[in-house]
């Protein structure tokens, strides 16, 4: 175990320290020495969202945080299976946000990058302006049959495609509903999420 | 200083009573304004600190945008300025030339005119202004004319502090503050100009005691109850991520100790959002008070102007010199 003795520190220092050490070392279980309230909240939240689990131990005036990476605290709600399917999750026609036009190119590339990658997702659920990449006349019909050719589910969300009136103009993949949606989403292994 | 101590030394100082002393009603204010003529006042301020960036150039335009910031915040136009400089006697000297230049170039932006200076040699650089401007009495904006009813526009995303913090700890590049190191120097001119044009009520310049502690100057200074809608808030790239991992400046903590207790809803907040409201800025952005009818007007223009605008909350007559999250 690897001891960082953060006591008499200021914040940030304690927190760079521990994630230093936790880069360097990232199977280590870490002991951090800290007496000042601020500098555990801090340390711990670091831990919590470098997947640490943490135990707390007050001894005197310093608290003892040790840290054993790996085992992250347990979720709230629904628990995710790592075996699950694979979805990729599309709400929008855009990659990222900012230039329109920039996120229409960026996410043409990532389908045509998808159709040539070694493994490709279980699913594509599409919500949002997403669906209208899956209408006649869109410019992503092509790399979408393609990949619905080699076993992709491609869903899109029924009352957008309704909403954009363009229930009729489905050209790729099957339609969907919120409720199979959330049931996919909370049986997925892993979820990519644009 | 924190504001804590700081409230308490000023405590214990004499009052100044003198007719020309404009600000003299405004608790502690970051700027003094003295009139000298009917239509004319003057209006003075200082500000330096330690390096936030590594590039001194950066830093310069950083330091003399923060320090310019308070003259536009009250509807004045800077004249002079003066540098004061702390620099160690074992770093080489081309870089305080390069953080002066840097100073310099911004200054004359600004229209004003560095007319000298003081150094100390001190264990760490340390760079800003005295500056001098000139503000027409009739027109001063100060922090105590907000009325409810009053919309509220911010004229820079917020998050400066949790990403020097992060620079500092070597987490992030400079590069990747790209967009926030353009904003610090930014001055605060375009937008002081426009709010003046649109006419608004009151106006504050976020700085150290970050969104937090200056909105809540204002509402007691104003009187008024400062209704803050924390979704609507522009934050910085990466930050939220930032401070999800602890990389929160201690003068973050010390705003939060000291304002916290006057939000009302505060137990509601999630602490990435406290994080953002008690982030201490570095030359932040204006936060400009504006009736309701001219709200679309002022962010209109700001955005025009090249400045980020967005309304963040609402003055109320409901819990005067508190703030109130939603």
């Amino acid at each position: 175990m690897k001891t960082i003795d953060c006591r008499g520190q200021q914040c940030p220092q304690p927190v760079i320290q521990t994630r230093k050490l936790m880069l360097e070392e990232p199977g280590s279980i870490l002991e951090v020495l800290v007496d000042d309230q601020a500098c555990q909240d801090n340390v711990s939240r670091l831990a919590t969202t470098m997947g640490y689990n943490i135990e707390v131990q007050e001894s005197g005036a310093a608290t003892r945080l040790e840290l054993s990476p790996g085992k992250k605290p347990e979720q709230k709600g629904s628990t995710v299976s790592a075996t699950g399917p694979r979805i990729i999750f599309i709400g929008s026609d855009q990659m990222g946000s900012g230039d329109p036009e920039l996120g229409r190119i960026l996410m043409k590339n990532f389908i045509f990058t998808l159709t040539e990658a070694d493994l490709v997702p279980d699913a594509i659920y599409l919500v949002n302006s997403g669906v209208r990449m899956t209408i006649s006349g869109s410019e992503f019909l092509e790399p979408l049959e393609e990949l619905a050719n080699r076993g992709v589910d491609i869903a899109s969300c029924g009352l957008c495609l309704e909403f954009f009136d363009a229930k009729d103009a489905l050209a790729v993949g099957r339609t969907s509903n919120m409720l199979e949606l959330v049931n996919a989403l909370e049986g997925a292994g892993n979820i990519i999420r644009l | 200083m924190a504001p804590g101590p700081l409230a308490q030394v000023l405590r214990q100082l004499p009052t100044v009573k003198d007719p020309n002393l404009l600000t003299a009603a405004i608790p502690f204010a970051d700027a003094g304004v003295y009139k000298i003529a009917e239509d004319c006042a003057l209006v003075q301020s200082v500000d330096f600190f330690t390096p936030i960036v590594d590039d001194p150039g950066t830093y310069g335009r950083i330091a003399a945008a923060n320090a310019l910031s308070d003259i536009y915040a009250m509807g004045g136009r800077p004249l002079t300025v003066m540098n004061l400089v702390g620099f160690p006697a074992c770093l080489e000297h081309d870089v305080l030339v390069e953080i002066l230049k840097g100073g310099a170039e911004k200054v004359q932006e600004a229209g004003a005119v560095i007319v000298g200076g003081h150094t100390v040699e001190d264990d760490e650089p340390k760079y800003g202004l005295a500056v001098t401007g000139l503000v027409d009495p009739a027109k001063l904006v100060t922090t105590a004319g907000a009325q409810p009813g009053d919309g509220l526009v911010l004229t820079k995303p917020l998050g400066t502090g949790i990403l020097a913090t992060a620079l500092k700890g070597e987490v992030i590049k400079e590069e990747q503050m790209a967009d926030a190191i353009r904003n610090m120097e930014m001055l605060n001119k375009t937008a002081s100009e426009i709010m003046l044009q649109v006419g608004v009520n009151a106006c504050t310049d976020i700085t150290g005691f970050a969104l937090l502690g200056h909105a809540l100057e204002l509402a007691e200074a104003s009187k008024v109850g400062i209704e803050i809608d924390t979704s609507a808030l522009h934050i910085y790239p990466q930050v939220m991520e930032l401070a999800a991992i602890g990389l929160i400046p201690l003068g973050s903590y010390r705003n939060r100790e000291n304002y916290l207790p006057n939000v009302i809803n505060r137990e509601q907040l999630a602490p990435e959002i406290v994080d953002i409201l008690a982030d201490p800025q570095t030359s932040g952005g204006l936060l400009i008070v504006v009736p309701a009818e001219r709200i679309g007007q002022l962010t209109r223009q700001l955005k025009a102007g090249g400045c980020d605008a967005f309304e963040i909350g609402r003055v109320s007559s409901d819990h005067p010199g508190k703030m109130i999250v939603k």
